[in-house]
């Protein structure tokens, strides 16, 4: 296996400042895909976890690669998973007449954000987050190695993963071979497309529009071998950032730091010392690490509530917004 | 796009692909070109990568906030091509202000990121329109500017010679907070004597307990203060969802070290981050916070310094009547507005400084040590400290003792309590909910209580009530036509209840007996005191209106009772109806002349309103669509008119009160004589002569913000330049007296109604809910994250990342018990009426309460029956009364809100 490109530009995200405010989201689909053929995707998305996700099952679906290293081609999610971009009859209900109610032009079936704020559990321990998913740009992705047009690449100069757009026949098996169905196809063109890390963006210094464009402050860039970016801090340095579905293979270049929860109550209603999510859920997202990295954050937020000092946490506060990225 | 099956997504697929390879010239598959290895080496084909790059292009960027009623206030960057806006990208160029704290950037949230996409939907309005069907029926007609203003100019100048000045409503609604928009109604309904409700109150946002105590309800920290806190309340709030671009401090903070508690019905949004998450019934919220005050007294954990200094607590209580000792008790022409404490030094009573008749500017006690404690007596008058009712009073609520009605174990109650008395700095966030339920205002009290006795104020903490009133005069000035003339100012919430006859519901709603037990009257007796108010006690309410002309106001949607309410206020307005709109919303629909206003993007402006001190420009990037014009001109048009429609039949001056109307000349005063034409000339005449704003519009303009400097402070805080803004620093620190009447945090209200309804500390009550009425589930209807009210919720992009219909929040618990699966189309329901929507399970709500968020337009349910169909309200009358020092009718400040969550209902799969 080959280690993929000669640098890696790599994102980090705070899942415990996630508000599941939408921005990211919103900012990209008017980056790149409220047009074009493009309107039903989400390159990226928040979903309420435990949840279906986006596309609906996506994690029953396969993809990626076996234990062997032997590439899983999955299914391709139908149209109804992803969601109809519905349109409304502004004109026909508010403007040319009122019989109408203002209605969505089909019965939605689904949306990226289909189940948002739902979770699981029972009142009063119900829990659930936020995870926003974007493009992995793995170091090893499935889309790449599916693909028997090689149409799919990844740039060296800092491992962004692309469809080319001219060579691409639009055989769909990238979207079947990616564990988080994050390719898609567009109709239109006849193309599959996908995230694109932004790399207009990203070539002129400026972070991806989810990135930069996040007001919860939750999402770090940078590249994996610089040594002193909040990246290789976050990963390699503290270890508190995990890959989304690591047994996958592909390798992600996104991590995420993942979520503490309030207590459980008892059925008495005191406190009973548990977080609400449990644990082992966390740990088919986040792999067996989890626990470890929970306590190494209550650990040095601890030091910081004793007035001490924490180089982590002062990482993941991020005083400074433009400290977040470093693309140098 | 047309919508496809899956079948039909496919076959178009393979069409589409024949379709792109022929225009591609790119038949030569055979031809194709070697890759080596596409994951390990340069791919040799990148020529294509500008396919992205040059969709990322624009012709020029310009500035613009979004003039909203949120508390947002973000600067954004809007992208220019070909004259349409493509898209926008927060600015993120605030400066940090201290290095130890994170900066502001980037302030937005998702429905400012698609606003480029919102402003050209389809149910912008772009033409003036005059209805020519029945109200509501959608039946148009297109009109020029001309005649459109020259017919509401005559209908104007009828409705004043028919029925005289003081018969039109001139409403500007909560949405045009930024300063030219707000400023160009206001200064028009200034000119015309025009009836403007309260728009704090019309929506139910007055925090009216922190009035109560404080004397001033606005008095919010920087959101950047938040961060050194190392305790945070969130109490009615849920700020991950309605408090977006500032959330982030909150989160910062908890890995700052803090401790962060959110308090709500629901394991929501925000409670997902804390570290407790305390499950509240609704309603319930002052009896918990009752306890919380009980445990501080039994554990001693207040600090009496603070006590003594800052509240009122000290004030001696006379035995005989419960009132406070006055000056005027002692000497004849004492004053009513002087009390005393006892000095534990000289052991005797001296009268307290600083209170608003004490010539002492200044609450410092000085030599001073007052009692809070012990019977004394003062001219053979028993008297006793404040200080003693209040605890009496708290006594009766230990944690065991609320916890059936809280539904909190007592074990947590203490252990918070415990918390918030140790804190350095503990904040309190309250949102606005809790001015929607009618015991608002005694959580308020409550919360005020606990955070004066565990020393929280200023640098150390205390309440945040969601807004900063900065220092503006020239806004105010300008809006306000130099204060020489004024609007019909109208107490808001009591406005709509009157004129909307929203008694109706209540009274078919409630169950007299049952809420009177609740709420500690029933409707009677509300309306009797609410007369009173009127009456004696200078609340005001003008009466019906003939004809009204509403700028940014969505009434039919926010109003409850709705649609029974909006059929009232039609036939009231018969004669003339406006609506100044960007879009048609469902308040518009029903108007007879629609005039299309400028969006965010296509006007001049400013804007202050925020949890920050940066005053963001709008710089006009693109022009209005169609013929939508900015509101300033708007009004100058429509002044323009009546002006020459006066003089061309002769009508001059008309008295009004002590003023004049003169309506022959009210384009040149609303102009100042020709130099305030345009939103820009108004936007550059306030940059220009604001005295909180440093340099010119257009240097404003190539920043895309100003920094308010010292002058921009709030009345109750100094604005350092390198340090977060506390609230009520200037009282704490500097010991300057708070805008109260006894100058001091008020905990002991002796106004007759108060005494009458048991309230004259602070103490638990309930709100009405569903053991008010014969409904077994009460029914909330929180804020949104997917709108502002009912601004974007109706947007495609807002729609898709919803389910694409109004959605209501139920337990699956009890979604099971009734039938209804996680999508089901629900009917709810009461006796008031009825509303259809989709089922959403939401595990984290109690099986007792149904959950909806608010702001959905009417015309997006079936058959257009609102959620607010099942509204039925009161009033506080509490929140109504005047003629005590501070509690006396003040816009922004002092009046009763507009209440959401008191009804209930019943809910089955339709």
């Amino acid at each position: 296996m080959t280690n993929g490109s000669k640098r890696q530009l790599r994102m980090i995200i705070d899942l415990n400042k996630c508000i599941g405010c939408h921005t990211c989201t919103s900012a990209c689909k008017m980056m790149w895909t409220n047009r074009n053929g493009r309107e039903y995707m989400y390159w990226n998305n928040v979903e309420t976890r435990p949840g279906a996700g986006y596309p609906r099952n996506f994690q029953d679906k396969g993809g990626g690669f076996n234990k062997d290293g032997q590439l899983n081609i999955g299914q391709t999610p139908p149209l109804e998973d992803y969601g109809i971009p519905w349109e409304y009859n502004y004109e026909a209900s508010l403007i040319n007449g009122s019989e109408t109610s203002l209605r969505p032009n089909v019965s939605p079936t689904w949306g990226a954000n289909w189940d948002e704020d739902k979770g699981e559990g029972v009142y009063p321990n119900a829990h659930y987050f936020y995870l926003p998913r974007l493009c992995n740009h793995c170091s090893n992705p499935g889309c790449l190695a599916a693909c028997p047009r090689k149409a799919i690449y990844k740039r060296q100069e800092d491992g962004i993963v692309l469809v080319d757009q001219e060579r691409c026949r639009g055989y769909r098996y990238c979207v079947t071979a990616c564990p988080y169905k994050k390719v898609y196809f567009n109709e239109r063109t006849g193309t599959s497309e996908k995230c694109l890390f932004c790399y207009p963006r990203i070539e002129k210094g400026l972070p991806q529009a989810c990135a930069r464009q996040c007001v919860g402050r939750l999402r770090t860039v940078g590249y994996a071998d610089d040594i002193e970016g909040p990246v290789y801090q976050l990963v390699e340095k503290y270890q508190v950032a995990l890959p989304l579905l690591a047994d996958r293979g592909t390798r992600p270049n996104v991590f995420y730091v993942p979520p503490d929860s309030p207590p459980r109550f008892k059925p008495d209603g005191s406190l009973d010392a548990t977080r609400r999510i449990p644990i082992e859920y966390l740990e088919e997202l986040f792999g067996p690490r989890v626990g470890e990295v929970l306590e190494t954050l209550a650990a040095e937020r601890a030091r910081k509530a004793r007035g001490e000092d924490s180089e982590l946490m002062d990482l993941l506060i991020g005083q400074r917004q433009k400290a977040l990225f470093k693309l140098g | 796009m047309k919508m496809l099956d899956r079948r039909e997504f496919l076959r178009t697929t393979t069409l589409s692909c024949v379709g792109v390879l022929a225009a591609n010239n790119a038949w030569a598959l055979n031809a194709l070109q070697p890759v080596a290895d596409p994951l390990g080496s340069e791919y040799p084909y990148r020529d294509w990568e500008d396919l992205y790059r040059d969709e990322w292009t624009w012709d020029r960027i310009g500035y613009a906030a979004h003039c909203i009623n949120c508390l947002g206030n973000c600067a954004w960057q809007v992208f220019v091509k070909d004259g349409i806006v493509l898209r926008e990208e927060q600015l993120a160029q605030y400066p940090q202000i201290n290095p130890q704290v994170p900066d502001a950037d980037p302030r937005g949230c998702q429905k400012g990121a698609i606003h480029s996409a919102a402003m050209y939907e389809g149910d912008r309005i772009h033409y003036p329109m005059k209805r020519v069907g029945e109200r509501g029926e959608g039946k148009w007609q297109r009109l020029t500017w001309d005649q459109a203003t020259t017919e509401i100019a005559d209908k104007v100048l009828d409705i004043f010679e028919q029925h005289g000045p003081g018969q039109l409503m001139t409403h500007t609604g909560s949405g045009n907070l930024s300063h030219v928009r707000l400023a160009a109604p206001y200064r028009m309904a200034s000119l015309l004597g025009g009836v403007q409700a309260d728009i704090f109150t019309d929506v139910g946002d007055l925090n009216t307990g922190a009035h109560l105590a404080y004397g001033n309800p606005m008095q919010s920290f920087t959101s950047d203060a938040w961060f050194d806190a190392d305790y945070i309340l969130l109490s009615l709030i849920n700020p991950n969802a309605t408090r977006i671009p500032d959330a982030h401090f909150i989160w910062e903070a908890r890995w700052n070290g803090a401790r962060v508690v959110s308090i709500a019905p629901d394991f929501n949004p925000s409670s997902v981050h804390a570290d407790l998450w305390i499950p509240m019934r609704p309603g319930a919220d002052p009896f918990f916070n009752m306890s919380l005050v009980q445990v501080i007294l039994e554990e001693k954990l207040y600090k009496p310094d603070f006590v003594k200094e800052q509240t009122d607590l000290t004030l001696l209580v006379r035995e005989d009547n419960g009132r406070l000792l006055r000056q005027s008790d002692l000497e004849i022409d004492g004053k009513e507005d002087v009390f005393f404490l006892w000095d534990t030094n000289t052991n005797q009573a001296v009268a307290a400084p600083g209170s608003m008749g004490s010539e002492e500017r200044s609450i410092a006690l000085g030599d001073l040590d007052p009692a809070l404690e012990g019977l004394f007596e003062v001219a053979g008058i028993r008297v006793r400290p404040g200080f003693e009712h209040m605890r009496n009073e708290a006594m009766r609520w230990p944690p065991e003792v609320t916890r059936e009605v809280t539904g909190v174990h007592p074990e947590v109650v203490r252990q918070e309590a415990r918390y918030l008395a140790a804190a350095k700095k503990a904040v309190l966030l309250n949102g606005f909910n809790i001015g929607r339920y009618s015991n608002g205002m005694y959580t308020g009290w409550a919360q005020t209580l606990l955070l004066a006795l565990t020393g929280h104020g200023g640098p150390s903490g205390g309440l945040d009530t969601s807004w900063i009133e900065w220092s503006q005069p020239k806004l105010f000035e300008l809006a306000l036509f130099g204060f020489k003339k004024l609007p019909r100012l109208e107490a808001g919430g009591l406005g709509e209840f009157l004129r909307g006859e929203m008694y109706r519901e209540t009274i078919e709603h409630y169950d007299p007996v049952k809420l009177k037990e609740r709420v500690g009257f029933n409707v009677d007796e509300l309306l009797e005191m609410i007369m009173e108010s009127i009456d004696e006690q200078g609340m005001p309410y003008y009466g019906k209106v003939k004809g009204m002309i509403l700028i940014a106001d969505n009434k039919f949607r926010r109003n409850k009772g709705a649609n029974r309410y909006r059929e009232r206020v039609l036939k009231e307005v018969e004669e003339l109806f406006v609506d100044v709109n960007v879009r048609m919303d469902s308040t518009a629909e029903w108007a007879d002349y629609i005039l299309p206003a400028a969006s965010h993007y296509e006007a001049w402006d400013l804007r202050s309103v925020g949890f920050h001190r940066f005053v963001n420009v709008f710089t006009a990037p693109v022009e209005p669509i169609g013929e939508a014009k900015p509101d300033w001109d708007i009004m100058a048009l429509l002044a323009r008119k009546i002006q020459d429609r006066a003089i061309a039949r002769g009508i001059g001056s008309i008295q009004d009160g002590t003023v004049t109307r003169d309506l022959d000349r009210i384009y040149d005063d609303f102009t100042m004589d020709g130099a305030l034409k345009t939103q820009e000339d108004a936007a550059r005449w306030l940059v220009d002569n604001s005295p909180e704003l440093e340099g010119t519009l257009e240097e404003g303009a190539k920043r895309g913000f100003f920094v308010l400097n010292a002058k921009g402070g709030p009345a109750h805080s100094p604005l350092h330049a390198d340090k977060p803004m506390h609230p009520f620093e200037r009282q704490v620190v500097d010991k300057e007296p708070y805008p109260t009447l006894s100058g001091r945090i008020t905990f002991y209200c002796d106004h007759d109604r108060f005494i009458r309804l048991g309230a004259r500390v602070p103490t638990a009550r309930h709100h009405a809910g569903r053991d008010a009425s014969r409904y077994p589930l009460n029914f909330y209807t929180p804020h949104t994250r997917w709108g502002i009210h009912s601004n974007w919720r109706s947007n495609k992009f807002m729609m898709r990342l919803q389910r694409g219909e109004p959605n209501l929040y139920i337990s699956p618990l009890l979604a099971e018990s009734k039938g209804i699966a996680d999508g089901s189309r629900v009917r709810v329901f009461n006796g008031i009426g009825e509303f259809f929507a989709q089922a959403k399970f939401y595990p984290s709500l109690p099986a007792d309460s149904l959950m909806m968020e608010h702001g959905w337009e009417p015309h997006q349910y079936e058959q257009r029956k609102p959620l607010n169909n099942v509204t039925a309200t009161i009033l506080q009358p509490l929140e109504l009364v005047g003629n005590w020092g501070h509690l006396k009718f003040n816009l922004w400040k002092w009046n009763a809100n507009q209440l959401a969550h008191e009804s209930s209902v019943d809910i089955e799969r339709a």
